[in-house]
């Protein structure tokens, strides 16, 4: 029988769904200036639309407020599948890190 | 004046999928518009940096969304030749397996071994619809591209089997002749006939079962391929995982019926049910089994997924 795939999550994704961790729900733009730079406005919608793909994040239009006018824009929240995969990474990075220290000591 | 970014948007919508349109260029503009609307209180000057940054961005992520395409389209081309491959791989192995199987058996005069190349035909009908069988059980597509190519390569086979029966009889008769040791060359069987000398001996012989049986099983064969891509391509949908294990041992239950069910039982098999109906069992048998493994695959995967999260 084929075993499963080791999961695996780029440093980007793991870092919009940190994000999104905190926040529930964000805009693109919210989320590159929420990280430092570490998101670029150039590629952060690709990659988001990858994580839709793998089932990661779900995203929703949000009508702009009367007031302002506007296109309808798009909200993203981590979905279940998203939460566990990164609190998975999370555990599993915290794995290899503490491998990583003991086989340098 | 129009809105910022409808211009881009307008050449988008033509040139871009909606899917595209939808997930990134709707986005970039509405954020550009968020941006402005910020912005209108700010002088000229940084307005316009924040259209220059916006619009760089813009077109950075659109490149970015062609090297990613890209990327998958490559993907699915090193699945397609790996289908190819591996058909090449199992038909070529089979081809010298069964002549290797057969020939001795049948050799009475001290002829060469060429004359094994005359059941490289035969032996084809059955090579083609197993290999494409295994590479798309082994191989199962996941993307709408790499679905579309099994169809074709299952399209393939089934036109490769359909030129095998062709040139059968001839390179089967052709065989016999070169085997045979008596005084008259044997007379041509039913394997030994073509399409038309077939349906004319069903005409003639309608109580003949070794020709109904023949003929039927020359078109269920040559279907054989396409029906296997056609039922690859929708196992995805099952589940997209791969497995060695699984497509041997559907590809043994396909091939079985050729090996171990012999002539005696396949008459007595075909006086309870039709010709027909028993020359597509094989691939019947093999689809079933394929159905069975990608639905236990994906109660694996359900399972994986559990234990992972």
């Amino acid at each position: 029988m084929s075993r499963p795939a080791t999961p695996t999550l780029p440093p980007t994704e793991a870092l919009i769904l940190e994000l999104l961790a905190k926040d529930d729900e964000m805009y693109g733009l919210e989320l590159v200036e929420a990280s430092d730079g570490a998101l670029k406005r150039g590629t952060v919608y690709v990659t988001l639309g990858r994580m839709e793909d793998k089932g990661f994040i779900s995203s929703r239009l949000v009508a702009p407020p009367a007031d302002e006018g506007g296109m309808p824009r798009r909200l993203y929240s981590p979905t279940a599948a998203g939460r566990r995969a990164f609190a998975a990474w999370r555990e599993w990075a915290k794995i290899a890190r503490r491998l990583t220290t003991e086989t340098a000591r | 004046m129009s809105a910022p970014g409808s211009r881009l948007q307008d050449l988008a919508r033509r040139c871009l999928s909606p899917r595209t349109n939808e997930r990134l260029i709707d986005p970039i503009v509405a954020d550009i518009r968020v941006e402005l609307d910020a912005a209108r209180r700010t002088p000229a000057f940084a307005r316009a940096r924040i259209l220059v940054r916006a619009y760089a961005s813009f077109w950075i992520a659109l490149a970015a969304h062609g090297l990613v395409e890209t990327a998958g389209a490559l993907t699915s081309a090193s699945r397609l030749l790996w289908a190819a491959g591996t058909i090449t791989g199992v038909s070529v192995t089979i081809l010298i397996a069964i002549p290797i199987a057969l020939v001795p058996s049948q050799f009475q005069t001290n002829v060469g071994w060429t004359v094994a190349l005359y059941l490289v035909p035969q032996a084809v009908t059955v090579a083609a619809p197993l290999a494409v069988l295994w590479t798309v059980l082994a191989g199962r597509p996941g993307s709408a591209g790499s679905r579309r190519a099994i169809v074709i390569a299952g399209l393939a086979g089934s036109l490769v089997t359909l030129g095998a029966i062709a040139s059968m009889p001839e390179a089967n008769q052709a065989f016999r002749e070169a085997v045979f040791t008596g005084a008259r060359p044997p007379a041509r069987g039913a394997n030994e006939f073509g399409w038309s000398q077939l349906r004319e001996a069903m005409r003639a012989h309608p109580e003949a079962l070794t020709l109904r049986i023949t003929y039927n099983a020359r078109i269920a064969l040559a279907a054989a391929p396409l029906v296997f891509g056609l039922v690859a391509a929708a196992l995805p949908v099952l589940s997209r995982r791969r497995s060695y294990l699984q497509a041997t041992v559907a590809g043994l239950v396909f091939l079985s019926w050729f090996s171990v069910v012999d002539e005696g039982t396949l008459y007595r098999l075909a006086e309870i049910v039709s010709p027909p109906l028993l020359t597509w069992t094989p691939t019947a048998a093999a689809v079933l089994c394929a159905t069975l493994f990608a639905m236990a695959s994906r109660a694996a995967d359900a399972g994986a997924a559990g234990e992972l999260f």
